[in-house]
């Protein structure tokens, strides 16, 4: 029983180091990479332009998180789910999913790793992001720029939020087996399809979506990085946390159950 | 050794391999032949784990899903191009290694066993069939591994890399190890495999030494030449032997014995220019074994 633990857990081990290498030595991770960081200060750099003489931890809230809370799509966490499907798409398309599991056929050692490396760079990428944006924000705002609990409270949303993000890019790509519809889903559905429910939820004929609107994942999850208190859905924090987590839990398990017992 | 046992898969409505069972002996290289559609990449899939079916296969006894760092005992390419076209050579090999604690030495030592060092930092987006053949191979080489399990490995390579391939093989298998290795290319299959198992529409069709199954699925020939070609002929005839004529005048003895042929012309004193045994090729044995088991073919 120790030793199958113990095979287990170095099995992980060997999957996280491969995982590892794996996400570093393709160029489109840097490309990402760089994107999420570069895009993210400009865009922050643009709101913090705006800003006022007087400390505002609402606008340094905007300014850490690339102005999650305001635009429809978090930007971070957008990218680190295209990175969560082109980690996973690439192994369908290039037959990388087979070549891996002849040095590592511990499938659900592969799953948890994959989402443990992805989990790392999204931490990397939000955290770098922050210090950056908190700097230009700092250069921009003429001392607008104030640090506390409630902006440390939206940085942890939108790290939870990238994260999060990241994993269902992963998890409908093992679904789907295929980058090109997970993205277009990934992309579609919070740029237009949540917002579409939102809109016809408003008319009095259609008031029976709105029990629906007000429970949309993608909105849940914006309402995670939210500066205010009640988020867009009018939800707190801790609500869109549940329900966005839960919203990737419910795509995850299915995606890794289906990976198990794929036919490679 | 690997043991694979009732070896089954169903896609649908089509049963793509039926109760396979076969040993694959260490000290030989051995060829896994077919048709196309006959089975062998979902055979050799069923035997790694990589598809869901039933039977066993045991590799030294242990089914290659318990493998903690398979790449320690066994090495496997199923297909050429299973690489991410801009990651270099060396990081792909890294990469792998890095799932079984191997080295950044071992990563060298299989790009130089395989002649890619040169190209180790290119991008193998931009490698021939035959480059992408050898980059895989250098993949199950990481490990140093007692047993090689190769899909149609002799594709894209050149006369000098089959070559190459075919001595690889050979003196991997003549160091003990465990070499079983599919390939199309009978003429090839003929020079470097040992012994065979051969398959038709998922089921086994032979399995043993590869002169045995020439020997079990074609006749053999007496080729005799004699100035007395008459007098031979019907010498030959009643004594039994089924007889042909060709074109040049020889005659042909099917299934004939060498010697016999011999010892009837000289007791009646009867001068051969030629006497010989024409023995049949691996693909004259494969048609006749395989002939009823093509599940694509034109017409």
């Amino acid at each position: 029983m120790r030793s199958e633990r113990f095979g287990e857990l170095s099995g992980l081990v060997d999957a996280l180091r491969l995982e590892r290498v794996r996400l570093t030595t393709v160029r489109s991770t840097w490309v990402i990479v760089g994107t999420a960081l570069g895009l993210g200060v400009l865009v922050s750099a643009v709101i913090a332009s705006l800003g006022s003489v007087e400390r505002d931890p609402t606008l340094t809230s905007l300014v850490v998180t690339t102005g999650a809370d305001i635009t429809p799509l978090p930007f971070a966490a957008a990218m680190m789910g295209v990175l969560g499907v082109l980690s996973v798409g690439h192994d369908y398309r290039y037959g990388l999913a087979r070549a891996t599991l002849l040095v590592q056929p511990n499938r659900s050692a592969l799953v948890a790793a994959r989402l443990a490396v992805l989990t790392a760079v999204s931490v990397a990428v939000v955290s770098a992001g922050f210090a950056l944006n908190l700097a230009v924000g700092m250069l921009l705002s003429r001392g607008a720029m104030a640090l506390n609990s409630a902006v440390w409270g939206t940085f942890l949303g939108y790290l939870l939020l990238t994260v999060l993000w990241s994993w269902l890019g992963a998890a409908g790509t093992w679904l789907l087996r295929a980058t090109v519809p997970t993205l277009t889903i990934l992309l579609i559905v919070p740029l237009l399809v949540e917002p579409i429910i939102r809109m016809l939820a408003l008319l009095n004929e259609l008031s029976w979506l709105r029990p629906i609107a007000d429970w949309l994942p993608f909105t849940a999850g914006r309402a995670m990085a939210s500066a205010a208190s009640e988020g867009p859905g009018g939800m707190s924090q801790v609500t869109a946390g549940a329900v966005f987590g839960g919203f990737v839990l419910a795509v995850l398990i299915p995606a890794w159950l289906t990976f198990r017992r794929w036919d490679a | 050794m690997i043991c694979a046992r009732g070896l089954d898969k169903w896609y649908g409505t089509t049963h793509a391999v039926q109760d396979l069972s076969f040993d694959v002996r260490p000290g030989v290289v051995t060829g896994f032949l077919g048709p196309n559609g006959a089975g062998k990449s979902t055979t050799l899939r069923l035997m790694l784990g990589l598809d869901r079916g039933d039977g066993s296969t045991l590799f030294d006894g242990v089914p290659f899903p318990q493998l903690r760092r398979p790449l320690r005992q066994i090495g496997a390419v199923l297909e050429a191009k299973a690489f991410h076209p801009t990651r270099r050579a060396r990081d792909h090999l890294r990469m792998l290694a890095a799932a079984n604690g191997l080295s950044a030495h071992r990563v060298d030592a299989a790009l130089d066993a395989v002649g890619l060092t040169e190209v180790a930092d290119d991008r193998p987006g931009t490698f021939s069939l035959g480059m992408s053949q050898r980059l895989g191979l250098a993949a199950a080489l990481l490990g140093d591994p007692h047993t090689l399990l190769l899909d149609e490995p002799a594709n894209g390579l050149d006369p000098h890399g089959i070559q190459w391939l075919r001595g690889f093989l050979r003196s991997f298998a003549a160091g003990g190890r465990t070499v079983f290795v599919s390939s199309h290319l009978l003429a090839e299959m003929a020079l470097m495999a040992d012994e065979l198992v051969v398959v038709g529409l998922g089921r086994l069709i032979a399995t043993g030494p590869v002169d045995d199954f020439i020997g079990r699925f074609t006749a053999r020939q007496v080729v005799v030449r004699s100035p007395r070609r008459a007098e031979l002929a019907e010498l030959l005839h009643r004594s039994g032997a089924q007889l042909s004529v060709e074109a040049d005048g020889a005659l042909q003895v099917a299934g004939g014995d060498l010697a016999a042929v011999g010892e009837l012309a000289a007791a009646h004193g009867l001068p051969l220019h030629e006497l010989s045994l024409r023995t049949a090729s691996l693909e004259d044995a494969f048609l006749e074994a395989t002939g009823g088991t093509v599940r694509f073919g034109a017409r």
